[in-house]
């Protein structure tokens, strides 16, 4: 069975970018585009990994973390962090956060298959693996 | 009597400004003395002081001239024979006939007094003069008299003065160093850019207005304690503050330098304020990095979905390949006029845009923008623009600021939009309005700012200069536009340009 992927994405076009390209590659892909939905969609139905923008309106990519890892059922998520901004603040804090890796805006298909395809390799309890951070 | 006179003014001497030469001579003098008969001594000072460069007098405690030298006769005009005998008081200006009425009391203790003041020559001219003036006594060391030294320093103040000028003329803030590391001169610019007068500069220690900071490599006392100082900038990439005498610091670059002063090679520090060059410093980093911001989305997208459809056109779904197309053409469009616009902000702000000023009709200029950008489904756009009404502007240009203020209202504004004009004596005001949410207050002040997006900036598209490529061009040709907040809820944008006659 396809692995599932939620995109948490506010830019349509980068959720459709993102979309289409994991589709091909025979991925299951969910778009939210809030930190709200991506909440509720956790509590539905779990994703294999999940990709989420940082700069979200309302509550943000990290919060949504937070609250994720706050909850003992999804403290070993595969979590990607996208962003535009690589500062070192946001890296480690994503890293202090336990995400899975890190794309920066914008990146290319090559690097969100290859980051994709990386993070579901590892065993859950392999997570975070940090020398991608 | 000679040699005693002669003493006294050779200690006159050896104390003025420029004595440093004869104070030798002083000391070969009095050697003499010492070692040859009275006579010679008496001979070779009386010779010294008779050619002395400088003006040298002599008075009795009543005030009557009793020497007169050379140089007295060539600065003042009289000759000996007119000088001798006279009251000293013949020297002097009228509102300074009794500048020492107590000098005689004065000379009883001290050995010499210097002043600066002004005479009179014999032909009724004033003379700027350095005065040095010391006790004569008799052999029983009784005062019997005072020698007058005269130095003219009009040349000096014409130096000085000239000085000062080039000081004002100067740019920056320049501060003249004590070699006690005191404030020594300032020009005016130093009291505006430190913000209190020139009496409450000098005299302090420069650490007062430019504080030590121990991130700095080199201090400045540092650098001003080098020998010998050199000419050199201070601070560059460096975080120097100047401090206001109200407290407030700002940043600065120094340069060093030296002055040749009466007082001696002074150094200078020349101070530049570089808030605004830091704040434009600012504004271009921060514009590079929003501009590449906001071309991230387009791109992402066109290489994301141009690689994706390359590979994959054949397993993708009919629909998919069709919304990947549309989104493929939508972000070209965006990155387009987004490079469209930072071309001709650049174009404008560096003064390389051409503006055809035309009287422009603006209710048929609305029709055509109106035309051109209709609004989208379920919004209205009501006209108020009385038919004659005209303005002088690029008419391709004012064509462009409406048609991005009614896009934005379209993009950000509510469902009716109004535009309208009025027309005063000299002026149109243009406002393009909406009953939509408004500006968000903590927003507006930023709004016309390039990439100063508001809040809807990431579920609205939009390439974040449109405002600010619309003050540009309304400013260029003279005209005004802001923003008003409406009551109780809208966006109101206002231009105001020139009526045409």
């Amino acid at each position: 069975m396809s692995k599932t992927v939620l995109v948490v994405e506010d830019e349509a076009d980068i959720m459709l970018t993102v979309r289409l390209t994991l589709q091909v590659e025979g991925y299951r892909v969910h778009g939210v585009s809030t930190g709200e939905e991506a909440l509720s969609f956790f509590a539905r139905t779990p994703p294999d990994v999940t990709i989420l923008d940082i700069g979200l309106p309302g509550i943000d990519g990290l919060e949504v973390v937070r609250r994720l890892r706050a909850d003992p059922r999804h403290h070993q998520a595969r979590l990607i962090i996208s962003s535009a901004h690589a500062s070192g603040d946001v890296r480690r804090l994503t890293e202090a956060l336990r995400c899975s890796a890190y794309l920066t805006k914008p990146f290319s298909t090559e690097e969100l298959i290859q980051t994709v395809r990386d993070v579901l390799a590892r065993r859950p309890d392999e997570q975070p693996a940090t020398e991608t951070l | 009597m000679v040699s005693t006179w002669g003493a006294a003014i050779l200690d006159a001497m050896a104390t003025t400004p420029e004595g440093l030469s004869v104070a030798s001579s002083s000391s070969i003098a009095r050697r003499n003395t010492a070692t040859y008969p009275h006579i010679q001594g008496d001979a070779a000072l009386a010779a010294v002081v008779e050619f002395s460069g400088d003006a040298i007098l002599s008075k009795d405690l009543n005030g009557v001239i009793s020497t007169w030298n050379r140089a007295a006769e060539r600065l003042y005009g009289y000759s000996a024979g007119e000088a001798i005998g006279q009251h000293i008081s013949m020297l002097r200006p009228s509102d300074r006939l009794h500048e020492f009425p107590h000098l005689f009391d004065r000379l009883r203790t001290e050995t010499r007094i210097a002043l600066e003041t002004v005479r009179v020559r014999k032909d009724g001219l004033p003379l700027d003069l350095a005065l040095t003036i010391s006790p004569i006594r008799d052999q029983r060391g009784e005062l019997v008299g005072a020698s007058e030294m005269a130095h003219d320093i009009a040349e000096r103040h014409q130096t000085e003065n000239d000085l000062r000028a080039f000081l004002e003329v100067a740019p920056d803030a320049i501060i003249v160093i004590d070699h006690d590391g005191a404030i020594n001169a300032v020009n005016t610019q130093a009291e505006v850019m430190f913000g209190c007068a020139a009496d409450d500069l000098i005299g302090q220690p420069l650490g007062t207005f430019l504080p030590e900071r121990s991130d700095v490599g080199e201090t400045i006392s540092q650098a001003l304690a080098a020998k010998p100082l050199k000419l050199r900038p201070m601070g560059t990439g460096l975080e120097v503050f100047g401090r206001r005498c109200d407290g407030t610091e700002f940043p600065v670059d120094i340069q060093l330098s030296t002055l040749p002063t009466k007082n001696g090679v002074l150094p200078v520090a020349a101070i530049r304020d570089v808030t605004e060059r830091q704040r434009l410093e600012h504004l271009r980093d921060n514009f590079i990095g929003n501009a590449a911001h906001e071309l991230r989305t387009p791109l992402t997208t066109l290489a994301g979905l141009g690689e994706t459809l390359a590979r994959s056109y054949d397993v993708m779904a009919r629909d998919d390949i069709e919304t990947a197309f549309a989104a493929m053409a939508r972000q070209g469009e965006r990155a387009r006029v987004l490079i469209a616009n930072l071309l001709d902000l650049s174009n404008i702000e560096g003064g390389r845009a051409d503006f055809t000023i035309a009287d422009v009709q603006i209710v048929s200029l609305v029709d055509r923008v109106l035309e051109s950008t209709p609004p989208p489904q379920g919004t209205v756009v009501t006209v108020d623009v009385p038919d004659d009404l005209g303005v002088r502007f690029d008419p391709g240009r004012l064509e462009q600021v409406v048609t991005n203020l009614l896009v934005n209202g379209y993009r950000y504004g509510g469902k009716r939009i109004l535009v309208a004009a009025q027309g005063e004596q000299v002026d149109v005001v243009l406002t393009v309005s909406d009953d939509g949410a408004g500006v968000a207050p903590d927003f507006v002040p930023a709004l016309f700012e390039p990439f100063t997006r508001g809040k809807q900036a990431n579920v609205v598209r939009g390439s974040g200069i449109g405002l600010a490529l619309c003050r540009r061009l309304v400013k260029s040709m003279g005209g005004d536009i802001w923003y008003e907040g409406l009551a109780p809820h809208g966006a109101s944008f206002r231009i105001r340009l020139r009526r045409s006659s």
